[in-house]
C-alpha cells in the first residue's frame, strides 16, 4: 500500500496487488478476504475497507457525535484490524470483529473526552453527561407554521439527532441494532454484555427515541389530536 | 393481556421474532387498547424513518489518509485492543467506599467512646459511670422501686408535678396540730 501514497487525496482506495484483481477478491466473503490479507495480499484489506468503511463511520459518529473524530476512531479501528489480522481467528464474523475494536476506541475515547470541550455537535454548548442524564424532548421548532409538512431532509437531521440524544448507555446498542442492523448476538459480541442486556438496552433505547421524536412524530402525524395519546407511555 | 406484555410484543414484532399466534394476541389487544395502539403505531413509524435515514459519508480524503497510515503501520506500535479506562473506576469506587465505610466506623467508635451515660455527668472520656446497682423489680412487678426509701405499693406520679405549685399538688398530708401556745405569756391557772 505505500506505492499508493502518491495518490491525490479524495481519490477512490484502488486495489494495489498484481495478484488477484479486484472482481475476483470482490467474490470472496470477509471473512474469506481476511485469510488473504494474512497470507499478504494487501488488496484484499482494502476490499474490506471498501465494504465496510461507510457503516463502521456512521456507527462511531453517532456514538462520539463528531465528523473529524469518528473519521479518525474508524480510520484506527481498520489500521488495527490491519496490523494485527494474523490474530484474527475465522470464529467470528469479521465484521463482529471489526466494531468490537471499534466499540474499543470509541468507549475509551469517550471516557478520554469527557473534560473537553466538543468541538463540533448537533447539541453544542451542552456535555455529553448533561445530554446523557436527560432526555431532551425541545427538538428545534422546525418553523413559523406549526402545521407545516417537514421536509424529508428536515425529518432525517431530526431522526440524526435524536439518535444522538439517546443516553450513551443505551445508544451503542441501539445504533448497531437499528442503523448497523446487526444482530442481537452480534452486538453482545461486539459489547461484551450479556444477551438479555443487549435485548434491554436495545428495548431502553428504542423507548427513550420515541420520547425524544415524539414532537417530530406529532407534527408529521399533523396535529395534536393524535399526539396526545401518543405521549403516553 | 397486560400493557407491558403487549409493550414486549411490539418490540419483538420489530425483530420480527413473533409466531404469529402472538401477533394475533397483540392485535387484538392493540385493537382494544388505545395507548398500546398509539405506541405500535409510533414504533412503526420510527423504524421507518430509522430505514429510511442516509448515512453519512466520510470526507473525500478518507481513503488517502487511511492508506497513508496503513502505509506506517506496524504490529507492535498498537495493541489490537486498549484495556478499557472503565476498568480503572470499580477501583477506585471500591477503595472510596472502603475509607468511607472506615470513617464511619471510626467516627461511630469515637462518639461512643466520648458519650457519657448520665446526661447530668460533665462530658469527657474520665466521666466515670454511675451505676445503680439497687435490685430491680422483675418484670410485671407491681412494686416499683423508689429512691432513698423502702419498697412500697404503687405510686403514680403526677405528670409534670414539678410545674405544680403546692396548692395545686392536693391535700397537704395531715401533719401535727401546730403548738399555738405563746411562748412568753404564762400558762392560765
Amino acid at each position: 500500500m505505500t506505492e499508493e501514497r502518491e495518490q491525490p487525496p479524495g481519490a477512490p482506495m484502488q486495489p494495489t496487488s498484481a495478484t488477484r484483481d479486484r472482481t475476483s477478491l470482490q467474490e470472496l466473503a470477509d471473512e474469506q478476504l481476511m485469510e488473504v490479507v494474512v497470507a499478504g495480499d494487501k488488496a484484499a484489506f482494502e476490499v474490506l475497507v471498501l465494504r465496510h468503511k461507510v457503516r463502521l463511520y456512521n456507527y462511531v459518529l453517532r456514538m462520539l457525535r463528531d465528523p473529524t473524530e469518528a473519521e479518525d476512531v474508524t480510520q484506527e479501528a481498520f489500521v488495527r484490524a490491519y496490523v494485527h489480522a494474523d490474530k484474527y481467528r475465522n470464529i467470528a464474523r469479521f465484521t463482529t470483529w471489526l466494531y468490537t475494536i471499534a466499540t474499543n476506541l470509541v468507549r475509551n475515547r469517550i471516557r478520554k473526552g469527557r473534560s473537553t470541550p466538543r468541538l463540533v455537535s448537533l447539541d453544542a454548548g451542552r456535555t455529553d453527561s448533561e445530554s446523557e442524564e436527560r432526555e431532551s424532548l425541545d427538538l428545534p421548532d422546525t418553523g413559523d407554521l406549526p402545521d407545516r409538512v417537514l421536509e424529508k431532509h428536515e425529518i432525517h437531521a431530526l431522526v440524526s439527532e435524536g439518535i444522538e440524544r439517546i443516553p450513551r448507555r443505551y445508544r451503542e446498542a441501539f445504533v448497531l441494532r437499528e442503523v448497523n442492523d446487526l444482530s442481537y448476538e452480534e452486538i453482545a459480541a461486539i459489547t461484551g454484555l450479556k444477551l438479555g442486556t443487549v435485548r434491554s438496552r436495545i428495548n431502553r433505547g428504542r423507548g427513550h427515541f420515541r420520547d425524544i421524536m415524539e414532537p417530530v412524530l406529532r407534527r408529521m402525524r399533523g396535529g395534536s389530536a393524535e399526539g396526545t395519546e401518543g405521549g403516553s407511555r | 393481556m397486560k400493557c407491558r406484555v403487549a409493550r414486549e410484543w411490539m418490540r419483538a414484532r420489530i425483530d420480527q421474532s413473533l409466531t404469529p399466534e402472538v401477533g394475533g394476541a397483540l392485535d387484538a389487544h392493540l385493537d382494544s387498547c388505545a395507548r398500546c395502539a398509539a405506541e405500535a403505531r409510533d414504533l412503526e413509524q420510527l423504524g421507518g424513518l430509522l430505514g429510511e435515514l442516509p448515512l453519512a459519508e466520510p470526507s473525500a480524503n478518507f481513503d488517502w489518509r487511511l492508506r497513508l497510515r496503513l502505509s506506517k503501520a506496524e504490529p507492535g506500535e498498537v495493541p489490537l485492543f486498549e484495556p478499557e479506562l472503565r476498568r480503572a473506576w470499580p477501583r477506585l469506587e471500591f477503595w472510596g467506599a472502603a475509607a468511607a465505610a472506615a470513617l464511619v466506623v471510626v467516627a461511630t467508635g469515637l462518639y461512643l467512646l466520648r458519650a457519657p451515660s448520665d446526661a447530668h455527668a460533665p462530658r469527657g472520656l474520665s466521666t466515670p459511670a454511675v451505676v445503680d446497682n439497687r435490685p430491680r423489680p422483675e418484670a410485671g412487678s407491681l412494686l416499683t422501686p423508689v429512691r432513698d426509701g423502702p419498697l412500697v405499693g404503687p405510686q403514680r406520679p403526677v405528670p409534670y408535678g414539678h410545674l405544680l405549685f403546692p396548692q395545686q399538688m392536693g391535700p397537704p398530708a395531715p401533719t401535727a396540730a401546730p403548738d399555738t401556745t405563746p411562748v412568753s405569756a404564762p400558762a392560765a391557772r
